[in-house]
């Protein structure tokens, strides 16, 4: 349990300055590379597919597919990434078989196999939700791995 | 005004389309004289406009520089430079944009712009360049090697 709250601890650390960028980014845009995509404006949908990477202020999205939902200003709200997802932000670095990213709340929900890696060790677990905001993880039927110095 | 006699408009009223073509192309009357006959039967526009509508779903408006389309009167189909291209509802509201420096108008009515930058939004929310683009009346668009920003928010 002290493993695992040093964990955290060090993503909440880690996250500090991840907090301020993703105060800056909140408003801005995010950045979508692929190899296709077909965009719906009136659904408010755009699917992107082949070697998608999504990029926003400090975090870093790569899958094989993506659907990115837009409200009715057409401005992103929820990105749903499935098929060799990995994030990566300041400290941490995850890989999952879907990942849902509300960049404006900061929040990354994993699924299907996650695992959470930081400097202190990995943690697995059923699901695992990365807050930006405030770097706290939480985790559904957690399993971690951990360094003892 | 509705030339009645367009080929565009008898072909693309066939698949379900209502079309009303500028006078500077299909039309033929183009600004600069007419449109002069290519060798193979295919003619050469400056100045095309294109309007394709397809009743409650808004329309699509084409817009290039030079056109070299074939199979006229008919389908109407060919080649593009200088494309802008708008997708607008019903009250001529442009939802989606797009241009290229050259692209091909199908005999379906769709176009295909090569190396297109495209937008939506008002204020702009999304931009995509993309390597090859399809954009409908529909306001959809297919693309591939695609680069896009979209902004974030509610």
């Amino acid at each position: 349990m002290r493993a695992l709250s040093r964990l955290v601890a060090l993503v909440v650390a880690a996250s500090a300055a991840e907090r301020a960028a993703l105060g800056e980014e909140a408003a801005s845009e995010v950045e979508i590379v692929a190899d296709r995509v077909e965009y719906d404006r009136e659904a408010g949908r755009a699917e992107f597919q082949g070697g998608v990477q999504l990029r926003h202020g400090q975090v870093e999205l790569e899958c094989d597919r993506m659907v990115v939902e837009m409200g009715a200003e057409g401005r992103l709200v929820t990105v749903v990434a499935s098929g060799h997802v990995r994030v990566r932000g300041r400290g941490f670095d995850a890989s999952a078989g879907a990942a849902r990213y509300e960049p404006a709340a900061g929040r990354v929900l994993l699924s299907d196999d996650p695992r959470v890696t930081a400097s202190a060790g990995e943690l697995r677990g059923r699901t695992i939700v990365v807050s930006l905001g405030d770097g706290r993880l939480s985790v559904e039927r957690a399993r971690g791995v951990f360094r003892v110095h | 005004m509705i030339p009645s006699g367009s080929p565009s408009l008898r072909r693309l009223s066939a698949l379900g389309f209502a079309t009303l073509c500028a006078a500077t192309a299909v039309a033929g009357c183009g600004r600069r004289g007419g449109p002069p006959p290519a060798s193979d039967g295919a003619v050469l526009v400056r100045d095309l406009t294109l309007e394709i509508e397809r009743p409650g779903q808004g329309r699509l408006v084409i817009e290039a520089d030079r056109a070299r389309l074939s199979d006229l009167p008919g389908r109407g189909h060919g080649s593009l430079r200088g494309v802008e291209v708008r997708s607008e509802r019903d009250g001529g509201v442009a939802v989606v944009r797009a241009s290229a420096a050259s692209g091909r108008l199908d005999r379906d009515g769709g176009v295909h712009l090569v190396d297109a930058t495209i937008s939506s939004g008002q204020p702009e929310s999304v931009r995509i360049t993309a390597r090859n683009a399809q954009l409908s009346t529909l306001a959809r668009v297919s693309a591939d090697g695609v680069r896009a920003r979209v902004a974030v928010g509610p």
